[in-house]
């Protein structure tokens, strides 16, 4: 049986490191050739040659403004949806909770579906019915429309168990229910909220197709939110795909925004430890 | 804060053209329930239960798992609402108002009934929040009431000298017996006339459990209290008046009432004599 336990124990040691690997390799790949291209120049300069020698100044700038407007149209109505699903979902009205049932359906099928789909939706909506053209706007509202399914859902995890655990002593109470919402269930779920917000601002960071069609390539730096606008995952892809030489310029970029992906990650646990100590709820799982 | 509610009085509820219970003959209660039967969906879980909580007692409801005996008491203040398919047959007045009535404001009548779980449920905030929130929620006291209101309820709970120093602490801090006599602390700063305890001392320690003992025991000058209850020798320390309730054919019943000492030591029925002495449960 021993003889046995170590080979299970070695092939699962080996599963792990194939697992790992490609990973591991990739990361080598983007630091050794991208790392030492990254200095406060290359963050703070505009791009030249099509991206093959300066910066990316414009496009850390466009990509904050992208998120920012996704932010601040996912969170409101993300919330809202999330909380009206978890009131439906105890609710005595049948129709009420069918209803519900439907809706989570849709926003399951909407959060796997392809984001070039997004892409062209918003290029219809946002580009050209509502006459936003190629713009950081309809740029950002294309990601929350994207990444708002996937907020809400995983917001909703969290709602609904602290709903669950809460709606008993709140009615034994006699809370009304905005204030068993707002001043319950909110903070205890706000680790579940911030951990969307975390997940769908990497969802949104990663995004390339959907944007093409919506805020388009231009590198400039942009004055207002009508300017269009590239993120640093189109500006990666456009490197990599259109510009002879740009390799280099390409992992540099990538090594940028694998350091925002980290620095937002912890931003969001850094504010949840703040946060928790100040409502009380479980911290984040590890 | 804790002073004796006038709404204790049935004849000062509010009128209504529905014509009175006609319950109880001369016996006027905090609680009167007059045949009730609660099922969940097809399964009748209680069937034709009449009671008569006096005001200023303590009614110690006893008997085997699964006789309803739970149900009965979140159907007081209609808690049941909560659970979905859940329907409560006949007639409940509690502290003047007949339950059922459309009019009545459900959110008063959990402020007048307040209900403590088996469970300790505090809210995931503060001390000193868990008691403010529904103190501000009811409009019951101002900004410069609310310490008062607050440390009164913790002493009449027997917690303030435990947790003077760190009101602002969160309350998941506290030991299981404190965060239920917390949760006991925020139904009295709502000023109930009624407090119905379900097995307030089940997940408690004994020292817990005589801490709980003693609070109810002092409440019963000023409010009614209804305490269900497993533990025979606890009903017989607490309780002015014990009800005992048994399943028959899967569905609970009233098997008798009355005082707590004629119910340990003369019980008229053999069920109870069996079950207090027991050879039964």
């Amino acid at each position: 049986m021993q003889r046995v336990d170590r080979w299970v124990g070695r092939m699962l040691l080996l599963g792990t490191l194939l697992a790992v690997a490609p990973f591991a390799w990739m990361l080598a790949d983007v630091l050794v050739l991208g790392l030492p291209r990254v200095d406060w120049s290359f963050l703070t300069s505009a791009p030249s040659q099509a991206g093959r020698a300066g910066g990316i100044a414009p496009i850390l700038v466009s990509t904050m403004a992208i998120v920012l407007v996704a932010w601040f149209s996912v969170v409101p109505m993300g919330l809202g949806a999330a909380l009206a699903l978890v009131n439906w979902h105890h609710t005595n009205n049948r129709i009420w909770r069918w209803s519900s049932r439907g809706v989570e359906q849709s926003l399951d099928l909407l959060a796997a579906t392809p984001s070039v789909v997004f892409g062209l939706f918003g290029n219809a909506l946002f580009c050209l019915y509502l006459g936003m053209g190629f713009s950081i706007l309809s740029g950002g509202l294309t990601l929350a429309c994207m990444v708002l399914p996937l907020f809400v859902r995983t917001a909703q995890i969290g709602l609904r168990a602290a709903a669950e655990q809460l709606r008993a002593p709140a009615a034994a109470t006699g809370l009304s229910r905005s204030t068993f919402y707002l001043r319950l269930v909110v903070p205890a779920a706000s680790p579940a909220i911030l951990a969307a917000l975390a997940l769908s601002t990497g969802r949104a960071l990663a995004e390339t197709a959907a944007l093409i069609f919506t805020s388009g390539f231009v590198d400039r730096m942009p004055t207002t939110l009508f300017d269009s606008g590239r993120t640093l995952s189109v500006h990666i892809y456009d490197l990599a795909m259109n510009v002879p030489g740009g390799d280099v310029s390409a992992r540099a970029t990538a090594v940028v925004l694998v350091g925002a992906l980290l620095l937002i990650n912890g931003l969001a646990r850094l504010v949840l430890r703040m946060f928790v100590r100040f409502i009380d709820a479980d911290p984040l799982p590890a | 804060m804790m002073h004796h509610s006038t709404t204790n009085n049935p004849e000062s509820g509010p009128t209504s053209p529905i014509p009175a219970p006609r319950c109880c003959g001369a016996a006027q209660g905090a609680i009167e329930i007059h045949r009730v039967s609660i099922a969940y969906g097809d399964r009748t879980v209680l069937r034709d239960v009449s009671l008569v909580v006096p005001p200023r007692t303590v009614t110690a409801i006893v008997g085997p798992s699964g006789c309803g005996k739970s149900s009965l008491l979140a159907s007081i203040n209609r808690m049941t609402d909560l659970i979905d398919g859940c329907r409560v047959d006949g007639e409940i007045s509690c502290c003047g108002s007949r339950i059922r009535d459309s009019e009545i404001d459900l959110r008063d009548l959990r402020r007048r009934a307040g209900l403590v779980f088996q469970r300790p449920t505090p809210f995931p905030l503060s001390i000193a929040e868990n008691l403010a929130l529904p103190i501000r929620e009811h409009g019951l006291a101002d900004r410069r009431e609310m310490q008062d209101c607050i440390r009164r309820a913790l002493t009449d709970v027997g917690l303030w000298e435990e947790v003077e120093d760190r009101l602002h602490a969160p309350a998941r801090t506290l030991s299981g017996g404190q965060q239920q006599r917390l949760c006991i602390a925020r139904a009295l700063v709502l000023q109930p006339d009624v407090l119905l305890l379900d097995e307030p001392c089940s997940g408690l320690d004994p020292i817990s459990t005589e801490k709980i003992e003693a609070l109810v025991r002092s409440l019963a000058d000023r409010i009614s209290i209804v305490i269900v209850t497993h533990n025979l020798p606890q009903a017989r320390r607490i309780a002015d008046r014990t009800a005992f309730f048994w399943v028959e054919e899967g569905c609970g019943v009233l098997v008798e009432e009355g005082e707590t000492q004629q119910i340990f030591e003369s019980p008229r029925h053999p069920l109870t004599a069996a079950y207090v002495s027991g050879r039964a449960g």
